[in-house]
């Protein structure tokens, strides 16, 4: 009895110490280039992704074989961060725009200068094809990117006889219009994807989020509190939201035919057209300021650090890239636009009218590329959460105290 | 003495308690001693997380810049975090400690279908971090949660429940303790079933009512296990970093960003990661949650006495 009890104690230790092992198959052909690929896409668009991938491996049969890793996006960058130093990193990864210039700095990301030929940049939208350079050096290529829009209930539209709105005074007078056909007319999360909105607004108004060099909060101006006091009066002034909306809310309430109007990443593409409202999408470039500007963010593809790989390999990861962002259009239906020209200029992606009329492609914006952004730019988020979750907060306080956090992370970050 | 050598039988016996405890020795050598030892080095440097030749030996310089430097921002960081840690604590520990105490004398009493019930209040151990913000989230949304549109049914405005003060440590600690009833429970249970019935039947005799045969006959016996759960209940509490991350992302105003969500920004994100102000700031915190331990198990002994 002893015996067994050992033989099994010693049979679970070693098969313990087994499964922490990668989960790799080790039956590559020779020649055959295995590849690890971290990604953060645990919603449907995950199940997207690992068609993509499956397709690839087995068009690349006895070639290439990609194994794909999942992480949720809120542990994503530090499980890269402390996976790469130990060189235990993927070979290749997504990586979203704002956080390459940090990377790169950081010595996280490989160069992959030779690996492209120049003329490459011509075939990916321009502005998320220049976020993946820093210092003149490359180091990513965009897969795709992902605009806020506006998202409309046609029938409550049609029912009350309102036009979608462009502008911010037309925006108002649409909600007046709308008061007595809807609940509410366009409820606004005061957390995510709140800073989006903002960002997107004080872009409207002129304004920067860092300053010229990339290092400094550029915000605290007219046209940052014009950006956030249009948020607050939208709310507070106008009322087309109730306060203190949280995280999805907005989404839900319009999802069950409660508000006319929503604003979300294009992402939501697919959980908005499973409610079975009858709804239309449009660019909301001038809804807040007069400057056309859409935020948008990307998902980019990244060559984490490490030493030792092989010409060939670096080859194989450059297909796999070249072949995902080339047959990107599956990746747009799991509510993505797609980056690279060919794709984007399909007839099939011509076709697909939500992803079209979300967005302008000359009013797409991205945040400033640089390593100091998040530092810098970041602590402007928890108080456009404030501004629009009190009736009576103090928009040039919350900007004045955002700014200040932002120069001392700077300061503390460039060791000042 | 006995001069034979061991017989094998004798031998298994003593490798065999080695074979038991040596999985867990292994899991506790690697996640918790070396990481301790590392972290009190790390704390010790100017450190650098991709970099660390670049390390620098700085002493108790982090240590200085947190506890005394006022006009660093990690000062001020420390400073709010330790704070927020410390309310949590203050208002979470109680309630969940005697909630599931009292739900454990209930469950004592063995009513009618009580071990359907004792199945129902463990059942939200069971969930992650994640599912348990997910449904609780949708209970305290402002416009759309189930709490706020019973309320409205009696009268009652809405509620932000997770966006404004005092609301949003309400929120956090009603989602712990609803948590966190079944592991607590358990140890009660167990605790509550080993008090000699004969205690309260000569109690009974003398007199005694309810309040003070439970301050009396039921506190004093189960005070081992009540050191237990108030001391490890505490150290949970310190550690506080998934509800308040997820729910209330910090806000309002960073009244709920605990310390841990700063150690954890300070160490891993922005331009310059900077672990060695990060591991100073846990430390101190372990060495708070020490010092707050020790005065736990002296008050409490001196509860039984």
């Amino acid at each position: 009895m002893k015996k067994l009890f050992v033989l099994l104690m010693g049979l679970t230790i070693v098969f313990t110490l087994a499964a922490c092992g990668p989960d790799e198959r080790n039956d590559l052909a020779p020649g055959e280039q295995a590849i690890t690929f971290w990604n953060i896409f645990t919603g449907p668009d995950g199940a997207e992704m690992r068609a993509l991938v499956d397709d690839f491996n087995a068009e690349h049969e006895g070639e290439i074989r990609v194994s794909t890793q999942t992480i949720p996006a809120n542990d994503f960058y530090e499980v890269l961060n402390t996976s790469v130093p130990q060189g235990q990193g993927p070979d290749v990864a997504i990586m979203h725009l704002d956080h390459i210039a940090v990377n790169a700095q950081l010595g996280m990301l490989n160069s992959i200068d030779h690996l492209i030929d120049e003329n490459m940049g011509e075939n990916y939208i321009e502005q998320a094809w220049n976020a993946g350079a820093f210092e003149g050096s490359r180091y990513a290529v965009p897969l795709d990117v992902h605009p806020i829009g506006l998202y409309y209930n046609k029938d409550i539209l049609d029912e009350a006889g309102v036009e979608v709105p462009t502008t911010y005074y037309e925006l108002i007078d649409a909600c007046d219009a709308l008061q007595d056909y809807v609940d509410h007319c366009m409820p606004l999360s005061s957390m995510w994807p709140s800073q989006t909105v903002f960002t997107a607004a004080l872009f409207q108004h002129g304004g920067r989020d860092l300053d010229e060099d990339g290092l400094y909060p550029a915000f605290n101006d007219a046209s940052g509190y014009a950006a956030l006091d249009t948020l607050h009066s939208l709310i507070y002034e106008h009322g087309i939201s109730p306060g203190s909306v949280n995280v999805d809310e907005d989404l839900t309430l319009f999802r069950q035919g409660r508000a006319a109007f929503h604003i979300n990443g294009i992402w939501m593409l697919n959980a908005v057209h499973e409610s079975g409202i009858n709804f239309g999408t449009a660019s909301i470039e001038t809804l807040f300021g007069p400057e056309p500007a859409i935020w948008a963010g990307s998902h980019s593809f990244v060559l984490p650090y490490q030493t030792g790989l092989t010409e060939e390999k670096e080859e194989a990861i450059m297909t796999f890239i070249e072949y995902i962002t080339a047959n990107s259009l599956r990746w747009a239906e799991a509510g993505q636009i797609p980056a690279d020209l060919t794709v984007l200029n399909s007839e099939a992606f011509q076709a697909m009218d939500y992803h079209n009329d979300f967005f302008d492609m000359d009013a797409l914006r991205f945040v400033t590329v640089s390593p100091y952004f998040e530092d810098g730019f970041e602590p402007v988020y928890s108080r456009v959460t404030t501004a629009m979750s009190n009736s009576d907060a103090d928009i040039q306080a919350l900007l004045d105290d955002a700014e200040q956090e932002g120069i001392e992370l700077v300061n503390e970050a460039l060791g000042h | 003495m006995s001069t034979k050598p061991l017989a094998i039988s004798t031998l298994g016996k003593r490798i065999l308690p080695g074979a038991f405890f040596l999985p867990h020795l292994i899991v506790f050598l690697i996640f918790f001693i070396i990481p301790f030892f590392y972290g009190i080095v790390i704390s010790l440097y100017d450190w650098h997380l991709f970099n660390p030749d670049l390390r620098e030996f700085v002493g108790l310089d982090n240590f200085r810049r947190i506890l005394f430097e006022s006009d660093s921002i990690f000062y001020r960081y420390f400073w709010n975090g330790l704070r927020n840690t410390f309310t949590f604590v203050v208002l979470a520990v109680p309630p969940l400690v005697i909630t599931p105490f009292l739900l454990a004398s209930l469950l004592n009493v063995e009513p009618k279908g009580y071990k359907v019930f004792r199945a129902i209040f463990f059942l939200p151990h069971l969930f992650s971090i994640a599912t348990l913000v997910l449904i609780w989230r949708w209970v305290l949304n402002t416009n759309v949660g189930i709490l706020n549109l019973t309320l409205a049914q009696l009268g009652v405005d809405y509620i932000p429940w997770l966006s404004r003060q005092p609301f949003a440590w309400f929120a956090l600690v009603l989602m712990t303790v609803w948590w966190t009833i079944g592991a607590n429970m358990v140890i009660f249970t167990a605790a509550l079933k080993e008090v000699p019935e004969s205690l309260y039947e000569a109690s009974d005799l003398e007199g005694a009512n309810t309040l003070q045969k439970m301050r009396f006959i039921t506190l004093p016996s189960i005070r081992n296990q009540l050191i237990y759960i108030t001391i490890m209940t505490t150290i949970a509490s310190f550690n506080v970093f998934g509800q308040p991350q997820l729910a209330t992302q910090g806000g309002p105003e960073q009244s709920t960003t605990v310390l841990l969500m700063y150690i954890r920004n300070i160490a891993f994100t922005g331009a310059r990661p900077n672990p060695g102000i990060a591991t100073a700031m846990a430390v101190i915190l372990g060495l708070i949650m020490m010092i707050i331990s020790v005065i736990q198990v002296k008050l409490i002994k001196r509860l039984g006495d």
